[in-house]
């Protein structure tokens, strides 16, 4: 008799866990997140000292010159920003012919954040950074790291955000390639990106610059976010190009971003 | 059970899991042990039925926090049904050596990972270049090293090493 009740109970016990998985896992994602949310913030001093670890375990690439590779990448892209929001302005300047422009970046806030770990499961490639809601951080902000586009927020809590990084499988950043400045979508692939349905007309040769395009409310003028690693005809349609890029900034390395905020 | 000392485990291999195992992680950060599956066998073989189901839910819930962006509930519902399963099996099985308890690691890692991945594509169906990785590479991987954690694991834990009655 006894031995058919703890029996019971097993039952019982195992119904009543998988019926709250189920429950779980069928709540919405944005309710769900929050218990993940709270894991990275209540335990980001672990998980940072972890992240430096790592980092400090992994070889890392060679010195250009006599400065650090942070320093000059920083310079690299800085250098670039400022050539396009050059371009921007040379174009602004024609297109008003006279009338006095805005700066691109007059009225944009920085929101500056640490990064509290890395994410991703599968080809999703994401940051935690301790910057959320109560700091303006809104969904599809741009975030920067060493002065290049490096994501967008994807979900954010009172105090932390997700960022879709653009090696995101999930990730579509519209762009700017080629001294034409001709527009496209890089699309991630998990371990870097791609820019499909480029016109072979297009002149672009690896080592070119990709700029993340403007957009009204989220990024004030083109900045840089990506290297074309390769590009050659498309084997289906030799009508474009295809072309595979990876981040401007090594992501991994990353201990600080800013979130841009547009005050207006 | 020690309710309270298997908290403090299953939160130390959390944050361990979440952070600090890819410092030991393999080919690019992609192949990387699961130190919650170690621990889901671990009590699975080493405690009592009604321990061993609750316990798996509660690590598949804690795999499912620290995998943050993924849905919530996968690995709970795969987890706990293999790792309930496991200790049916348990009943006529020991597993009180190292290379069985390391294949036993193999096995159910295989599956949990099959069983989580079907689980997330129905949420958040995308592809993932890291497939092979996570359901054959980290099983692999976590059932080399599993074994020599279940000795820490049990002296904490204060679970005789010994073999175990079967319940």
């Amino acid at each position: 008799m006894s031995g058919t009740q703890i029996k019971l109970s097993k039952r019982m016990l195992f119904t009543w866990c998988l019926l709250s998985s189920l429950i779980i896992f069928l709540a919405p994602q944005s309710f769900t997140n929050q218990f993940q949310f709270a894991f990275a913030i209540m335990f980001r001093f672990p998980l940072n000292f972890g992240r430096t670890m790592r980092l400090s375990v992994q070889p890392r690439r060679s010195l250009e010159g006599d400065i650090s590779r942070e320093q000059y990448i920083q310079l690299q892209n800085h250098l670039a920003n400022v050539i396009g929001q050059l371009n921007q302005m040379q174009q602004q300047v024609e297109k008003l012919s006279g009338l006095r422009g805005k700066l691109p970046w007059e009225g944009v806030g920085l929101e500056l954040g640490g990064v509290i770990t890395t994410s991703g499961q599968g080809a999703a490639r994401e940051l935690i950074i301790d910057r959320g809601s109560n700091n303006g951080v809104k969904e599809g902000h741009y975030v920067i790291g060493d002065n290049s586009v490096i994501g967008t927020v994807c979900e954010v809590s009172s105090n932390s955000s997700r960022v879709r990084l653009i090696t995101d499988s999930a990730s579509r950043l519209p762009i700017e390639i080629g001294p034409d400045q001709a527009e496209g979508l890089m699309h991630g692939t998990g371990d870097g990106a791609k820019i499909p349905l480029i016109p072979a007309k297009v002149s672009v040769r690896a080592g070119d610059l990709i700029y993340a395009a403007r957009r009204g409310g989220r990024l004030p003028s083109p900045m840089v976010t990506a290297v074309v690693t390769e590009a050659q005809r498309d084997q289906d349609n030799p009508l474009v190009w295809d072309i595979a890029v990876e981040p401007a900034t090594d992501i991994d390395s990353l201990s600080d971003v800013a979130v841009i905020i547009l005050k207006n | 059970m020690r309710w309270f000392r298997f908290a403090v485990i299953v939160m130390i291999f959390s944050v361990a899991q979440a952070g600090l195992v890819d410092v030991i992680a393999i080919s690019n950060n992609a192949i990387k042990p699961d130190l919650l599956l170690i621990l889901l066998v671990f009590f699975a073989i080493r405690s009592g039925t009604r321990n061993a189901i609750a316990t798996s839910f509660l690590i598949g819930l804690a795999a499912d926090i620290i995998t943050i962006g993924s849905p919530m509930g996968a690995r709970m519902i795969s987890y706990g049904i293999f790792g309930s399963c496991l200790s049916q099996l348990h009943k006529v099985a020991a597993f009180e050596k190292m290379p069985q308890q390391g294949i036993v690691i193999l096995i159910v890692g295989f599956m949990t990972a099959g069983l989580t991945q079907l689980l997330i594509m129905l949420r958040t169906p995308a592809g993932s270049d890291r497939l092979l990785a996570e359901l054959i590479w980290s099983p692999i991987y976590s059932a080399i090293i599993g074994p020599f954690l279940f000795l820490p694991a049990a002296w904490w834990m204060g679970i005789k090493t010994r073999r175990m009655k079967r319940y």
